[in-house]
């Protein structure tokens, strides 16, 4: 019972957010520590997917009638016992293949970087304004 | 539980607050009861939540900015931070006419 | 095996880092004619020495972290390999490591310099330098993210 306390609301979409912004890190860390890595094809996670099953599931809480939150299963995310993994996929932002064939544009993951960090702290900080309010809900108390 | 508190402290002169209960009197005119003013506070507190809630899946959709997700955020914290308060104050007041009888 | 964000940015500045030094290395050698001798004879009898000058060294780079059983994330130390391109040639009787005189060969009187190009190697040393600081730029981004999710405990 107390575990479905956390499935309503903005809670789980925003667990969401910072999983798929962690492995995003992920794939785009590796894209720079491979920039002249011979034969290497910059890797993402699949951006577009993610946001579509985000925006389903927010479709799924609101004509559900418990207001329950659910990822489902899509290309490239899947939800499992200890949260969504994602799949790394060829990116579709890379830049010219060079010379030793390889496609990764420093600048273009720079920016998505930087953006996906932002998107990660957002998210945080939200949840924790989530969590701050349960418990004081809890607490029936204020807390500073 | 917060409408029966309404009906025991009976009407109050402006804003809900701080403060100790008043003696009940009858409802002055033109002055909402306490009852309703705690009613409206539950219900803008809902939709603060509900609304940043919305908020939150237009940013998603990139229909909303970040400042605004920030703030709807915030406000419906303080909104329920403030009903909160104002909850706390009613509760410590009740008990403390509960007091004055025994 | 799982290989953290830090250790795939700590690869590649390590890659990055190894990379600079062979640079460095290139640049302080680019008019070493002689980094090793080879002894010959002559159809008559006679030794000579054959000058071989410094070669090029370049990094090659593999992706995935062996030392983690990784093969997709990270970057492997890199190998150092030798720079094919042939050496530079010059007409220089008098350079001590020429080809002498003595030897009979067509190539007589030549000065054999490294496959060594100053500006090749400065502007591989600038992105060399470039993509370290990304690296780090990666390190300092996963921290930031992680103490942002850090005060969620607070």
């Amino acid at each position: 019972m107390l575990s479905t306390m956390f499935d309503r609301g903005s809670l789980p979409a925003l667990e969401a957010m910072m999983q798929y912004t962690s492995a995003r890190h992920k794939a785009i860390a590796n894209n720079i520590a491979n920039v002249e890595t011979v034969g290497y094809k910059a890797m993402d996670v699949p951006t577009a997917e993610f946001e579509k099953a985000l925006a389903r599931a927010f479709e799924e809480q609101r004509r559900s009638p418990t207001g329950v939150f659910e990822m489902a299963s899509g290309r490239g995310v899947r939800p499992t016992a200890d949260g969504l993994r994602f799949r790394s996929v060829e990116s579709k932002e890379t830049g010219i293949l060079r010379h030793i064939e390889n496609n990764v544009d420093l600048d273009v993951e720079m920016g998505k970087m930087v953006k996906n960090g932002g998107l990660h702290n957002l998210a945080a900080t939200l949840l924790s304004h989530q969590f701050t309010m349960m418990r004081e809900a809890i607490g029936e108390r204020v807390i500073g | 539980m917060l409408e029966n508190i309404g009906s025991n402290v009976g009407p109050v002169k402006g804003p809900a607050g701080p403060g100790p209960a008043a003696a009940p009197s009858g409802p002055a005119e033109g002055e909402r009861s306490f009852k309703e003013i705690l009613k409206d506070s539950i219900a803008s507190v809902n939709s603060l939540q509900q609304e940043a809630d919305q908020v939150l899946e237009k940013f998603t959709k990139g229909e909303a900015t970040e400042d605004q997700v920030m703030i709807s955020f915030k406000k419906s914290q303080i909104a329920f931070e403030t009903l909160m308060q104002m909850r706390n104050k009613l509760v410590g007041a009740f008990e403390e006419i509960q007091r004055m009888r025994i | 095996m799982n290989v953290s964000p830090i250790d795939i940015s700590a690869s590649g500045m390590r890659a990055q880092r190894l990379r600079m030094d062979l640079i460095a290395n290139n640049l302080a050698n680019v008019d070493t004619t002689s980094s090793g001798q080879d002894v010959r004879r002559t159809p008559d009898g006679q030794t000579y020495v054959r000058h071989v000058p410094y070669r090029r060294k370049v990094a090659l780079f593999t992706q995935g972290t062996p030392a983690k059983g990784n093969k997709a994330f990270g970057v492997s130390t890199p190998k150092v390999v030798d720079d094919a391109a042939p050496f530079r040639m010059e007409h220089n009787e008098s350079h001590p490591h020429a080809v002498p005189a003595s030897s009979g060969e067509k190539d007589a009187g030549f000065v054999y310099f490294p496959n060594v190009h100053p500006i090749v190697e400065t502007v591989d040393m600038m992105s060399a330098a470039r993509a370290y600081e990304a690296n780090l730029t990666a390190v300092d981004m996963y921290k930031s993210m992680s103490a942002a999710t850090m005060r969620l405990l607070a």
